[in-house]
């Protein structure tokens, strides 16, 4: 990718990151901003402080992983249609967060959430590289990934079945569609490390995906340490999808539509398509949540997730049919 | 000189044994031709001989030392691999498989160096395909995507070449093509371990045929000597009226 298309990318991931920040359906906090600049408080300052700004920042974080996850996935299977959500990381990673709410683990550290999403996006990924193998083809990747998240799923609705109170279940169902809503600053320290560690060792490891577009076995002549790109791979990005799922719920979609819009700009080169990816994360999941907001009406919340995936499954369904009869 | 020693070599698959015992000593400058039917173990020699399978008797050197405790990377500096299998996965640009094959020496989040792009600047030429550089992998004729990948191990400079069936895909000129390019290579000092199933360009191109049956090599000397119309009979099942004769097509510009 041209150095000139990474600065847009950067522009375009700030630009979502300032609009999601100030813009809100009664009118903009520039008005704070100025006050904040000032060092004076109000209640505009305190909104824009303690609940955009985290916000904000989720967003570019938590977007940023599940693009970058989304590539490296692709890469990694060589198959366009590898995305965090449809093969079954994201549910996996909501299951093991379902678990830690279900038990009350949260009581005994808020840290036990993230720790126990990301651990189910381990198993998730885990479990699919068992089912799938690495060559997979899409309809084997596809299927591989319906039977991890309907497994994930299955515990998931199970863990709901069995809920104590009507509030409790409320409280798992809302949090899996998908929200920034609860952002907080606490948010953006659990997931902050998760996501970055994640994103640092997808970016690693990112070379070995060229030489991976020949085969593992070619790969491996070019001297690629395939069992150490594993890891980094299953781990990376059950760390990236997961501390995102952790405190934003499962949002689908983003991993898929990111990089493959994005591909063309890096002629197709896996390794190159991760930077671009993370950044386009940002800006979509931004831009995302900003609509979210002001498509919601008052006291209806229109959820993130949802709106991510009325938007992105039409997309899915493009793809498959444009993937269909080839050979990949 | 480079130099490649096999020594009772055997490798099994899925629990049967598809390599018994094989022995082979190779050296730079030379084309070496593996021959042999369907699942005679050629492909498996090929793996054994670039360290990407380990076998499960015998020992495989280079220059004296033991392939597997060189790490992946020097490796792959040294030998370089053509798989049977030649898929591409994604719409890659012609100049950047090529590339692929200096991988062995791209440093983490670098980019290409000086003498990278040189090396394959120089592997487009030889296989002549400097014309197709932005052309995209899958929009290519099967000949052309031969030489590409072709350049695509060149550009390694390795010093042993292995090429699994490099021209099985292709026309006769592309073969010859292909054929002369390997005998540059081997000119220019790299060893090339080929397996082949065109006797008579086997026979045309290599300075010694390994005649490969069940996972045993059966014979192995200059070309023209180690086809015996007895053993041609024998592992091919095949008779020749005059005897095998080298392959005598040329280009015509």
């Amino acid at each position: 990718m041209k150095a000139l298309h990474l600065m847009f990318l950067l522009g375009l991931a700030i630009l979502a990151f300032g609009l999601n920040l100030l813009v809100g359906r009664d009118g903009s906090l520039l008005a704070a901003l100025m006050q904040v600049a000032r060092g004076e408080t109000s209640l505009g300052t305190q909104i824009l402080l303690e609940l955009r700004l985290p916000r904000s920042l989720l967003g570019a974080l938590v977007g940023a992983g599940l693009g970058v996850s989304g590539a490296a996935l692709q890469g990694f299977f060589r198959n366009p249609l590898a995305d965090p959500g449809i093969v079954g990381v994201t549910a996996s990673s909501g299951l093991g967060a379902v678990i830690a709410l279900y038990f009350g683990l949260a009581s005994i550290s808020l840290l036990m959430v993230p720790v126990a999403a990301t651990l189910g996006g381990l198993v998730g990924v885990g479990a699919l590289l068992l089912l799938a193998g690495q060559r997979a083809s899409s309809t084997t990747l596809i299927l591989s990934g319906v039977a991890v998240s309907a497994v994930a799923s299955a515990g998931t609705a199970l863990l709901m079945n069995l809920s104590p109170n009507p509030w409790a279940l409320a409280e798992i169902a809302y949090w899996l569609m998908g929200s920034l809503a609860d952002a907080s600053w606490n948010e953006v320290r659990f997931a902050t490390p998760l996501i970055l560690v994640g994103v640092s060792a997808l970016l690693l490891v990112r070379n070995d995906l060229d030489p991976l577009s020949l085969g593992e076995e070619t790969a491996h002549s070019l001297g690629v340490n395939l069992p150490r790109l594993r890891i980094a791979i299953v781990l990376g990005s059950a760390l990236a999808v997961g501390g995102g799922v952790a405190v934003a719920g499962a949002i689908g979609f983003v991993g898929l539509v990111v990089p493959h819009l994005l591909r063309p700009f890096v002629a197709s080169r896996p390794a190159a398509l991760l930077l671009p990816s993370a950044l386009g994360g940002a800006a979509l999941l931004n831009l995302a949540d900003l609509g979210a907001r002001l498509l919601s009406g008052p006291g209806i919340p229109l959820y993130l997730g949802v709106l991510t995936a009325l938007l992105g499954a039409p997309f899915f369904v493009w793809l498959v049919r444009s993937q269909r009869g080839r050979a990949l | 000189m480079t130099r490649l020693e096999m020594r009772d070599v055997s490798a099994r698959y899925e629990g049967a044994l598809v390599l018994d015992q094989a022995s082979l000593e190779a050296t730079a400058g030379n084309v070496v031709a593996l021959v042999g039917p369907n699942g005679a173990g050629k492909s498996t020699l090929l793996r054994l001989a670039g360290g990407l399978l380990a076998p499960d008797a015998g020992t495989v050197e280079l220059d004296g030392q033991a392939i597997d405790t060189l790490s992946d990377r020097m490796r792959a500096r040294r030998i370089a691999y053509l798989a049977a299998d030649q898929a591409v996965a994604w719409s890659l640009q012609v100049d950047r498989l090529v590339a692929l094959g200096r991988a062995p020496y791209l440093q983490p989040l670098r980019q290409l160096s000086r003498s990278d792009k040189d090396a394959i600047a120089q592997a487009m030429q030889t296989a002549d395909i400097a014309h197709l550089a932005e052309r995209r992998v899958d929009t290519l004729s099967s000949g052309e995507r031969a030489r590409a990948q072709l350049a695509r191990v060149l550009a390694t400079r390795a010093d042993v070449v292995l090429l699994d069936e490099p021209i099985a895909a292709l026309d006769p000129r592309h073969q010859i093509r292909v054929m002369d390019i390997v005998r540059a290579v081997a000119r220019q000092g790299a060893l090339v371990i080929m397996a082949i199933h065109a006797l008579d360009l086997a026979v045309r191109y290599a300075d010694e045929i390994v005649v490969m049956a069940d996972g045993h090599i059966r014979a192995n000397g200059p070309a023209g000597t180690s086809l015996s119309p007895d053993l041609l009979a024998e592992v091919f099942g095949i008779c020749i009226d005059g005897g095998l004769q080298p392959n005598s097509a040329r280009l015509i510009d």
